[in-house]
C-alpha cells in the first residue's frame, strides 16, 4: 500500500475510485428505467378527446402539473408548469383521487400521495405511507372507491386506504410482477389484471379473493380493455387475445398474431380495435372476429396507446415521430414535424386540437402536435431548480 | 456490439430453457461454454506472455547495451524476437479478439436480466427468434438472490474481488526486476482492478457478478491445467524463467554497424560507457536517464555475474 501511495499512483487510485463510485453509485440515477406517465385531469369523451385542461406528469424525481392553456407571453410554444413537487424515482402515471390527491408509484418501492389543491404554486411534501414490499412499483395505481390498488413489481396487488395509505388487503398469489394498472368492473365488483407471470386474473374487488386465473402464454405489460363482457389483452408473446369474461369461467374467444409484442391497451371504437405493437405495426381489427381492416407502420416500436380522434388514428413511433392514419383506410395523413428530441414510449393524449405525448428528453419532456397538421404546437421541459423557485413565489410575482 | 450481443442472448435463452428455466445454471453453463470456446486464444496469450517473460532479461540487457539510442534498441529487439521466433503482438491479439466477445457476453447477460420497462424495450429489439418471447420474463430467483438485482448481502461483490485478485495474481506474475516501471504498474493493476470491479458489482445485477466469479474460477482452472500455477507469485515473488535467454547468442553486428542517432547537446552529457555498451557508440541521456543508468550500473556491480 505504501508503494501505491507514490504521487502518480496516488492520483491514479483516486481517479479510478472516483470513476468507479460515479459509475456504480450514480448509474441508477442517470439511466431512466421507464418513461414519463401522463394523466389529464378530465375524462375521455366519445370523440376520443379528453375534456381536460391540466396534465399531471411524473418522471424521475419530479411530479408536476402543466396548464395546457397558459404560456409565457414571449414563448407561445411553451406551456406553464403551475405546480411541481420532488419525489424519488417516480415512474408510474400519476392517478387522481378524491380530495385532489395525486398518487404516484416509485421505483423506490413507495407510493406517494401529493396534494396540490391548497395552492397551485405551493410545493407539497409527499404524505403517503410506504407501501409494503421491497421492489419497484412499475404498474400505474388505480383509484377506486376510497382505495388505491397498486400492483407490485415482484408479485401481487396491495389495496391501500386512499387517505391514510394503510394496507387494507392484498392479493399475493401471482408468480411474477404486475406492470399495468388493474381494471375494475363496478357492475360485477370484479377486479381484472394481467401479470408478467403470463396469466389473467379476476378477483372480487372488495375482498381480493380469486375468482379465476387464465393462462395467456405470454407476459402482459398493459391494462386489458373491457367492452361488452369481453376483455382484450395484448401479450409479449405477440398476440392480441379476446377473452369472454361474462360467465363464471373465462373463455378465450380468439387470438390475433402480431409482428411484435403488444404492450399497450387497445382502443375500441365503432367495433374496430386499434393498437400498435413493438415492431411498429399499427393494427385495425374487427373486434368481432379479429379480421384485419388495415395495417400500417410507424418508425420504431409503437409502445404507447394510440389515439382515435375524428377521422384519424394517431400512433407514436419510438423513433421520434407521430403518424396519423386515416381511420377507414389506414392511409397516412401526416407525419409529425419536427422530430422529438428523444424516443417516444408513452401513451398519447388528445385535448382539443393538441396531440400530446411524453418523450425521454428532459428538455422536451411533454410535446404537443397539432391534430390537423402534425406540426409541433408546444412543449414543456422537466421542471428544474429555477422552476421550483418560481413556483414557490407568490402568484403576482410569476 | 449488437451483432455479438444478440446471438448471445438467444444462446442464453436456449440454455435457460434447456436447463429447466434456471437462470443461474444457464449463466454458469454459458460462461463455461464461452470460456471453452475461447480457450485456444487464452492459451496462446498465456504462452506468449510466458515467452516474453523468458525474454525479459535479454531485453533488459539490450536496453543497457543500446542505452540512449531507441532506434538501435528497437532493431536489436526485432533481432531477438526473430531469432527466437516470437511475435510481440501475439500476446495482444488473443486479448483483442476476446474483448469484443467479453463485451458481447456482458451485454447479453445484462439485457436478458432486464427487469425494468426500458430494459424490456431494449430486449425486444434484440430477440432474433420471436418465439423466445414466451420465456419472458426470466425467473431470476436463486437462493437469496434476485439475479436481476444487486446482491443485498454483498457476498457476490466480495467473491468478485477475491477471485479477480486471485486470477490476476496467478496469471500476471511480477516481472523479474521489481524496480522495473512495469512491475509497479502490474502491482497497481492487481490491486486496483479487483477493487474497481468489486465496486461495480455492488450496483450490477447479481447475474453479472455470477458470470464474473465463474469466469475467474474457470480462468484459474485453465491456467492450472496448463501447469502454470505457481503460488509463490501470490506473495509477490517472480517466477523463475524456465529458460534463460541471453543476448550473447544474438548476432547484433548489423545493429552495431548502424550509425548512432544520439546527438549530444549542451544540456546533455554523454553517459559513462557501461561494460556492455559498445565502445564506438556514444549514447546520450538526459540527466534523469543518466541517474537511472548510474543506479542500474551500481545494481549491476552489486548483482552476481551470470
Amino acid at each position: 500500500m505504501t508503494r501505491l501511495l507514490t504521487r502518480r499512483g496516488f492520483f491514479g487510485v483516486i481517479l479510478v475510485v472516483v470513476s468507479a463510485l460515479l459509475l456504480s453509485g450514480c448509474t441508477p440515477l442517470i439511466l431512466p428505467e421507464s418513461w414519463a406517465g401522463i394523466t389529464p385531469d378530465g375524462v375521455i369523451g366519445a370523440d376520443g378527446r379528453y375534456e381536460a385542461r391540466y396534465l399531471y406528469i411524473a418522471y424521475r424525481d419530479t411530479v408536476f402539473r402543466v396548464d395546457t392553456q397558459t404560456f409565457p407571453e414571449s414563448r407561445p410554444t411553451e406551456r406553464f408548469v403551475d405546480w411541481a413537487a420532488h419525489g424519488n424515482r417516480l415512474f408510474t402515471r400519476p392517478v387522481l383521487g378524491e380530495d385532489n390527491l395525486i398518487y404516484v408509484g416509485s421505483y423506490g418501492h413507495q407510493l406517494y400521495a401529493y396534494s396540490p389543491a391548497a395552492s397551485p404554486r405551493e410545493v407539497n411534501i409527499p404524505s403517503f405511507a410506504p407501501t409494503p414490499g421491497a421492489v419497484p412499483l412499475i404498474a400505474d395505481p388505480l383509484y377506486y372507491n376510497g382505495a388505491v390498488y397498486q400492483g407490485q413489481g415482484d408479485k401481487g396487488i396491495n389495496v391501500l386506504d386512499a387517505k391514510t395509505g394503510a394496507l387494507r388487503t392484498a392479493f399475493t398469489d401471482t408468480q411474477n410482477g404486475i406492470w399495468a394498472a388493474p381494471l375494475i368492473d363496478s357492475a360485477t365488483n370484479t377486479l381484472y389484471f394481467a401479470s408478467m407471470d403470463q396469466s389473467l386474473y379476476a378477483l372480487t374487488a372488495d375482498t381480493m379473493t380469486l375468482r379465476w386465473k387464465l393462462p395467456l402464454d405470454g407476459a402482459v405489460g398493459g391494462t386489458p380493455l373491457l367492452a361488452d363482457g369481453v376483455l382484450y389483452v395484448g401479450t409479449f408473446n405477440s398476440e392480441m387475445i379476446a377473452v369472454d369474461v361474462s360467465k363464471d369461467q373465462p373463455e378465450i374467444l380468439r387470438r390475433f398474431k402480431t409482428k411484435g409484442w403488444v404492450w399497450s391497451t387497445p382502443v375500441l371504437s365503432e367495433g374496430i380495435l386499434y393498437f400498435g405493437d413493438m415492431s411498429g405495426a399499427v393494427y385495425a381489427l374487427n373486434s368481432a372476429d379479429f379480421s384485419p381492416k388495415w395495417q400500417a407502420q410507424v418508425e420504431g416500436a409503437a409502445r404507447g396507446r394510440v389515439a382515435v380522434v375524428d377521422d384519424k388514428v394517431i400512433a407514436a413511433g419510438e423513433q421520434r415521430y407521430l403518424k396519423a392514419f386515416n381511420r377507414e383506410s389506414g392511409a397516412l395523413m401526416w407525419t409529425s414535424s419536427p422530430p422529438t428530441d428523444d424516443r417516444i414510449l408513452g401513451d398519447l393524449v388528445v385535448i382539443g386540437q393538441d396531440v400530446i405525448v411524453t418523450t425521454l428528453s428532459e428538455n422536451q419532456l411533454v410535446v404537443a402536435f397539432n391534430l390537423a397538421t402534425g406540426g409541433r404546437a408546444w412543449f414543456v421541459r422537466k421542471p428544474n431548480s429555477d422552476d421550483f423557485a418560481r413556483l414557490t413565489l407568490t402568484p403576482s410575482a410569476r | 456490439m449488437d451483432f455479438l450481443t444478440n446471438p448471445f442472448i438467444v444462446a442464453l435463452l436456449f440454455l435457460y430453457r434447456a436447463f429447466g428455466e434456471s437462470l443461474f445454471v444457464a449463466i454458469v453453463v454459458f460462461t463455461i461454454i464461452t470460456r471453452a470456446v475461447t480457450f485456444p486464444l487464452t492459451q496462446q496469450q498465456l504462452k506468449s506472455s510466458k515467452k516474453m517473460q523468458e525474454l525479459a532479461p535479454a531485453l533488459k540487457e539490450l536496453k543497457e547495451r543500446y542505452k540512449g539510442d531507441r532506434e538501435k534498441q528497437a532493431q536489436a529487439q526485432m533481432v531477438l524476437y526473430r531469432q527466437y521466433g516470437i511475435n510481440p503482438l501475439a500476446g495482444c491479439l488473443p486479448l483483442v479478439i476476446q474483448m469484443p466477445i467479453l463485451f458481447g457476453l456482458y451485454g447479453a447477460i445484462y439485457s436478458a436480466l432486464g427487469n425494468t420497462p426500458l430494459q424490456f424495450v431494449d430486449l425486444h429489439q434484440r430477440l432474433l427468434i420471436p418465439n423466445l418471447s414466451q420465456m419472458l420474463p426470466l425467473k431470476t430467483s436463486f437462493a437469496w438472490l434476485n439475479l436481476g438485482q444487486p446482491d443485498p448481502l454483498f457476498i457476490l461483490p466480495v467473491l468478485v474481488v477475491a477471485t479477480t485478485w486471485l486470477q490476476m495474481k496467478l496469471t500476471m506474475p511480477p516481472p523479474p526486476d521489481p524496480k522495473d516501471p512495469s512491475a509497479a504498474m502490474t502491482r497497481n493493476m492487481t490491486t486496483i482492478m479487483p477493487l474497481m470491479i468489486g465496486l461495480f458489482s455492488i450496483s450490477f445485477a447479481s447475474g453479472l457478478s455470477i458470470y464474473w466469479v465463474v469466469g475467474n474460477v474457470l480462468g484459474i482452472v485453465q491456467y492450472a491445467l496448463m501447469g502454470r500455477i505457481d503460488f509463490r507469485t501470490m506473495r509477490g515473488k517472480a517466477n523463475a524463467p524456465t529458460q534463460s535467454i541471453s543476448i550473447k547468442d544474438l548476432d547484433l553486428k548489423e545493429v552495431d554497424a548502424m550509425p548512432s542517432r544520439a546527438k549530444p547537446t549542451g544540456a546533455n552529457r554523454p553517459a559513462p560507457a557501461t561494460a556492455s555498451a559498445p565502445a564506438k557508440s556514444a549514447p546520450v541521456v538526459t540527466s534523469t536517464k543518466r541517474k537511472l543508468s548510474e543506479s542500474r550500473s551500481v545494481q549491476q556491480r552489486k548483482s552476481p555475474k551470470r
